[in-house]
């Protein structure tokens, strides 16, 4: 199982406050959606991965790889836009007859498929940017500060928190299953998949109680009350920021000025 | 009988789990102020449900437990004010451990004292530095060894400064190494603050090592107890209560038994062992 968590908590860009960091990503995702331009979705892909890959020191490799993670529905989503169907093939640029009319790609097609694609893609990075740099402690924290109901945030923590538990019991269950023939054939399968869940129900119901016996040692009186670590707002951030969201900017106008330079 | 080096005492208690199962029989039980008392006793003998009784997580259907003397209230003022000075580390961290971060998790109690927060966060780092978990500061809980886990609860509670620190099996489940280490920073600790400790465990090599008070447990019930020495020359009886010598005492049995050495003192440890076979040693 791997999950992003690795990442985040190496990452400098951990400390920096969650706020400042979604203030950073946000406009980019929205002009992304908004403008709906290939140039520009193009630019906020390129500058959200180097500041992930250079301020938030996460590898290239494992940022491409990410992105490949959405490619296949990408692909197949922008193949559905692309292709049309028509009994007139003169209306493609490339058709092929199927059945009684002609499926193919027209201009208009592929540029709606392209622009699609680069407009994903573009905000895919915006998110990755967020989940590869910040710990959800720190994201729990900016929820509080933007006054999300505290039932929620503390749901959220202790979700995130036992997932990780149930994960590793279900992996260990699975396991001893396994060692014991337990997925040796359809049948078998079935059956242990059931033992296992039903394993992990009265695990989790068990857990829940020892895990509040254990909060009420510590005077648990209703809330999860902790004190969070300091978070930083960095100069190098804040001149990173300005950067990318001043050359965002800067293309949105040229765009706009000179429409005819940027077909695309 | 309650004096002033008591901390907390314990007197006929009964307790019976919903499902039927008795896990405390008539337990009369004392722990000495500043001192590191042990429930030694096997599976199933009660000691885990003792320490629940200590601060006021089971509830006793019949006996009483007195902290300092007082018995305990079992209000919500009242169990609040004990557990502020009775803090208890569980033998499986991830109970204890809810948050996914060292730091949060650790500043848990002290934020429930309603302490300030600069004091909150002195005590945070002071905890992190007597357990030596520094490093771990950024990393996420479940990224976490057992035994890294293990000194985060116990992190948890002694940023808290209990007056008495109860410990479920501290030793289960570690590596040697690890095991030795934990014993080590909860003497250091309780040297340094005075701080009384009670364990429960089975791990018998460890408690002539570190315990200065020993109760051994049987079916819900002390069923003997004294200092570590007295407690393990009455063999019958520990082995009576399904436990066995340490090894080195067992080993010095055969001596004394099989092979005519004559020994003055018991010698449960390496280094009673070994002075006390020098001894024999230089009496020949």
């Amino acid at each position: 199982m791997i999950t992003l968590d690795r990442y985040t908590a190496a990452s400098p860009l951990s400390r920096v406050d969650p706020l400042v960091k979604l203030s950073f990503a946000l406009p980019p995702l929205l002009l992304c959606l908004w403008a709906d331009r290939i140039a520009l979705s193009l630019l906020v892909l390129l500058s959200m991965g180097a500041a992930t890959v250079f301020a938030g020191r996460v590898s290239a490799r494992i940022f491409i790889g990410l992105l490949a993670l959405p490619l296949a529905f990408l692909v197949a989503g922008a193949a559905g836009v692309a292709v049309d169907f028509s009994p007139d093939p003169d209306r493609f640029a490339v058709a092929m007859p199927v059945g009684g009319v002609y499926a193919g790609l027209t201009a208009s097609g592929l540029d709606r498929a392209l622009r699609l694609f680069f407009r994903a893609m573009g905000s895919v990075s915006c998110m990755y940017f967020i989940a590869l740099t910040t710990p959800p402690e720190t994201l729990f924290h900016a929820a509080r500060r933007l006054r999300v109901p505290e039932l929620l945030i503390e749901m959220a923590g202790l979700v995130y928190r036992f997932l990780f538990i149930l994960l590793d019991s279900a992996g260990r269950i699975r396991l001893a299953q396994e060692s014991r023939l337990g997925y040796v054939d359809l049948r078998a399968s079935f059956r242990s998949l059931a033992a296992l869940s039903s394993a992990l129900f009265l695990m989790a119901a068990r857990r829940a109680d020892e895990c509040y016996t254990a909060l009420e040692c510590r005077g648990y009186a209703g809330t999860l009350r902790v004190l969070h670590e300091p978070c930083e707002r960095p100069r190098s951030f804040m001149l990173l920021l300005a950067g990318v969201h001043g050359l965002l900017a800067a293309a949105l106008l040229l765009i706009w000025r000179y429409p005819e330079m940027f077909p695309w | 009988m309650v004096t002033a080096q008591t901390i907390l005492e314990a007197r006929e208690l009964h307790y019976t789990y919903p499902d039927g199962s008795q896990a405390l029989n008539g337990v009369d039980f004392r722990a000495e102020r500043g001192k590191l008392t042990a429930l030694l006793g096997s599976n199933g003998a009660g000691k885990s449900s003792l320490l629940l009784a200590c601060n006021g997580i089971v509830r006793p259907q019949s006996g009483t437990v007195l902290f300092r003397g007082v018995p305990v209230s079992y209000s919500r003022k009242g169990l609040a004010m004990l557990r502020r000075q009775v803090g208890m580390v569980f033998q499986n961290p991830d109970v204890q451990l809810f948050s996914s971060s060292v730091f949060q998790d650790i500043s848990f109690g002290l934020c429930n004292e309603g302490l300030p927060e600069d004091e909150i966060r002195k005590r945070v780092a002071v905890a992190m530095r007597n357990t030596g978990i520094e490093a771990l500061e950024g990393k996420p809980v479940h990224r976490l060894s057992f035994g890294q886990k293990k000194r985060v609860a116990m992190a948890g509670v002694l940023a808290m400064e209990p007056a008495l620190l109860l410990l479920d099996e501290p030793t289960a489940g570690l590596d040697p190494k690890g095991a030795a280490e934990i014993m080590q920073l909860v003497k250091a600790m309780q040297r340094q603050s005075g701080m009384s400790v009670i364990i429960a465990t089975h791990d018998i090599e460890m408690v002539p090592l570190f315990c200065d008070h020993v109760c051994v447990m049987e079916a819900g019930r002390v069923l003997f107890e004294g200092s570590p020495e007295e407690v393990f020359t009455r063999r019958d009886k520990v082995r009576q209560a399904g436990l066995r010598l340490p090894r080195i005492g067992h080993l010095m049995e055969i001596l004394k038994e099989k092979d005519g050495f004559r020994f003055s003192e018991e010698a449960f440890s390496i280094g009673s062992a070994r002075r006390a076979i020098k001894e024999w040693g230089r009496e020949r």
